[in-house]
């Protein structure tokens, strides 16, 4: 898969934030992303560097050319938690962590994911070949992939 | 459409609620489960996705204001 494609699956779930609470990008920005990442059309990486400037930064720091999908899991799985920052809201900074679900049931195209503790969501995937009894990697009302 | 904030049901008719976020309403669908007026959710691609606490979506809705 391209770089560009797995960063904006891990990327595009919480980009509303960006809109809502940063106000660093518009609503048609946010749907030219959505767009992008349901159909997974790679964008331009000097565009995703620009829209997500605080997440490649971090990716930076475990490896100096961000753009390796290998790279993007470790930061998404793992240090993304950590960049979350401490003045976002709570109910943002609680579903914006990167957790392992399981979908339990497809209604219709969404799904009904269940992360533990009582977390239950209804998600979208984003990853196309997404079906009940997945575990999957879960990020704000997202399924996004397969693990 | 989806907010990153809370927002708080109004109305519900069959599986569709109407969903009040300051300065504006929107509609999401209930995909399962059963939802009340009042009920503070997260919203995402149009479906409510979880039933969020009281607690939870006041202090979120008041840092949101503050970020403001």
């Amino acid at each position: 898969m391209l770089p560009e494609v797995y960063f904006l699956r891990y990327s595009f779930p919480c980009a509303r934030v960006l809109v809502d609470v940063r106000k660093t990008i518009t609503e048609k920005e946010w749907e030219k992303l959505k767009q992008a990442a349901e159909t997974d059309t790679p964008l331009d990486r000097a565009y995703l560097e620009r829209i997500f400037p605080v997440a490649i930064q971090r990716i930076m720091k475990i490896n100096p050319d961000p753009w390796t999908v290998e790279t993007i899991r470790e930061y998404f799985w793992n240090r993304h938690e950590e960049a979350i920052s401490k003045d976002l809201p709570p109910m943002i900074k609680r579903l914006c962590v990167v957790k392992k679900g399981k979908l339990v049931k497809q209604i219709g195209d969404v799904f009904r994911a269940d992360l533990g503790d009582g977390d239950i969501r209804y998600v979208h995937a984003l990853y196309p070949t997404a079906k009940a009894g997945d575990s999957a990697m879960i990020h704000y009302g997202y399924a996004v992939e397969k693990v | 459409m989806c907010m990153a904030i809370p927002g708080k049901i109004i109305k519900i008719e069959d599986d569709e609620a109407t969903i009040e976020y300051p300065g504006e309403q929107r509609t999401a669908k209930i995909v399962e489960g059963e939802f009340s007026i009042g009920d503070y959710v997260f919203v995402s691609a149009q479906i409510i996705v979880q039933k969020l606490s009281e607690e939870e979506a006041l202090a979120s809705l008041k840092e949101w204001e503050n970020a403001a």
